[in-house]
């Protein structure tokens, strides 16, 4: 099996798979077989995204978008980084806290919505909110197991030096949580996104979720493909900015080891 | 007056939901300031606990741990049985912890800390993170973060059981040549009988679980003493000795829990 395509780069039969599938696509489109409104050809597709490209349009959208998430992922993902460590380390604050995690970590953030609406209005407020939310919980969650996964032996020898407060976090805590909380980073960053998106199909003028939404209505599928490719790209990078980061931030762990946040 | 270590009837008990496990009971000892003293016994019997005791990460149930005649209260540093360096820190860093933790400054703890490497034959490894050490190397440098906060009382628990037998002997050496140089009490916890003998000026020889002082003997060896220098024919009648003792105590070993006793 290995002989024969050892010489070969890796990346040349999957390429040349995906391209032979958007040739096929592009002239099987408005045939018999391939409806034209709902597969337009990749092209078509193309020259819709350079054009709201160029006249700024997908660029408002997006920028507004990453806004919305980025707000809400500072805001719900920092808390819940603060709380989870408080939680991880003091016994204490896992058995206040735990009930109410317990209740709400199931719900449905988006279902939130409407009473955050009623609330805080229609505005961004509200949006930004129950994205903080969605991020929040994956925070907490991650931030609390990675401290409470820091093994017996680090925190006796933290105990028989006789570390504490800033030296403690710094040294023992903080590092020792560090691979989990940015795996709640990157789950939080996840579950923000389609939040956002979501919240944007119900109740906003302008985003992707937005513009997805108004392509929709209008049947103008070659908008819903260009901005759900928009999406999938804005996925994909923050995804690749958390992977780069661990690699930056972790530079004790064994090569090979940072495989699973790539 | 000399400064001395004391164990007074010092039992320690773990309680579990499936019972109670008697690690320690009814032990004495003394150590001298200066002493270095090796404790034998059979695996499980409570030798790990003992230093835990010493070194105040556990309470004990009865008994107590005095120290006497100290000008201040001595320092103790322990050298885990897994080395317990953190793995997110250069070895410098995880060697200056006990110093950080104490308030030094970073210039003057890194100084000291680098020091002290070089002294050991690890300072081009300073920089490095834990896990591209050897074992030998990590152990080193487990023993070089108990040395830098200048203890009073260095407690080992099997810190050479997971190394081959050359690098073991290596660090045995360096052990000795480290102690040596500045005068200081070291209670070294090991299965190993002839390490015991090799490193101890007095072996401590503890009985099955629970634990309690069987005996003590005095190594005839002085100091400086110099392991690769030839073979000492005393030793193997004191290695005799102390096994014939430890046998009965390890086939009379109870079970990991409860039982016994
Ligand atoms: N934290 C603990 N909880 C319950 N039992 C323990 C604990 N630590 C040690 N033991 C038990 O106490 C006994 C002595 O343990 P230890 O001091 O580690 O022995 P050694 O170091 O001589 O091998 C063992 O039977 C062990 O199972
Ligand atoms: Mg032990």
């Amino acid at each position: 099996m290995r002989t024969r395509g050892a010489g070969r780069a890796r990346w040349l039969v999957p390429t040349v798979f995906w391209v032979v599938v958007l040739v096929v696509w592009e002239f099987s489109s408005g045939g018999n077989v391939v409806s034209r409104l709902f597969f337009p050809p990749p092209s078509a597709i193309a020259s819709t995204f350079v054009r709201q490209m160029r006249n700024g349009e997908m660029l408002g959208h997006l920028k507004l978008t990453m806004t919305r998430l980025a707000l809400g992922f500072a805001i719900g993902g920092s808390t819940g980084l603060l709380l989870g460590l408080w939680m991880g380390w003091s016994r204490t604050a896992r058995e206040i806290a735990s009930p109410v995690l317990a209740a709400l970590h199931p719900l449905p953030k988006l279902s939130l919505l409407p009473l955050l609406l009623v609330v805080f209005g229609l505005g961004e407020q509200s949006k930004v909110v129950v994205i903080a939310l969605s991020a929040f919980f994956p925070m907490l969650i991650n931030a609390m197991a990675g401290v409470r996964q820091i093994d017996d032996l680090t925190w006796e020898v933290a105990e028989h030096y006789h570390a504490r407060g800033m030296t403690l976090l710094r040294r023992v805590i903080l590092p020792g949580s560090l691979p989990m909380v940015l795996a709640g980073a990157q789950l939080a960053l996840n579950s923000g996104l389609t939040v956002t998106v979501a919240v944007e199909l119900l109740s906003a003028q302008k985003g992707l979720g937005a513009t997805l939404w108004l392509a929709w209505q209008t049947l103008r599928t070659t908008e819903l493909y260009a901005t759900l490719f928009v999406i999938a790209v804005l996925g994909v990078l923050t995804n690749a900015v958390l992977g780069l980061l661990s690699r930056v931030l972790i530079p004790w762990r064994a090569k090979g080891e940072h495989d699973e946040y790539a | 007056m000399v400064a001395l270590l004391r164990i007074t009837d010092l039992a320690k008990a773990y309680t579990s939901p499936r019972g109670d496990v008697p690690a320690l009971a009814g032990m004495f000892l003394e150590v001298r300031g200066d002493e270095f003293v090796c404790v034998v016994g059979p695996s499980g019997c409570g030798k790990s606990t003992l230093l835990r005791l010493v070194a105040g990460l556990s309470e004990p149930t009865e008994g107590k741990v005095s120290y006497m005649n100290w000008t201040q209260a001595p320092r103790r540093a322990m050298v885990f049985q897994d080395p317990g360096l953190f793995p997110w820190l250069s070895v410098l860093d995880n060697v200056a912890f006990g110093l950080e933790t104490q308030g030094v400054a970073r210039d003057e703890r890194r100084d000291r800390a680098r020091e002290l490497l070089k002294r050991m034959g690890l300072e081009s490894f300073a920089q490095h993170y834990p896990h591209e050490l050897s074992g030998g190397m990590r152990q080193k440098a487990a023993i070089a973060r108990a040395l830098v906060v200048e203890p009073d009382i260095l407690l080992m628990d099997e810190p050479f059981r997971a190394l081959d037998a050359q690098t073991r002997l290596i660090l045995q050496e360096e052990l000795l040549r480290l102690v040596e140089e500045r005068p200081l009490m070291v209670l070294f916890v090991t299965h190993d009988i002839e390490e015991a003998i090799l490193l101890g000026d007095r072996v401590v020889v503890l009985s099955g679980r629970p634990a309690h002082v069987l005996t003590e003997v005095i190594v005839p060896l002085g100091r400086p003493r110099h392991l690769t220098e030839g073979s000492h024919p005393e030793i193997e009648e004191l290695r005799w000795r102390i096994w014939s003792l430890l046998k009965p105590e390890m086939s009379l070993a109870p079970g990991p829990r409860g039982g016994g006793a």
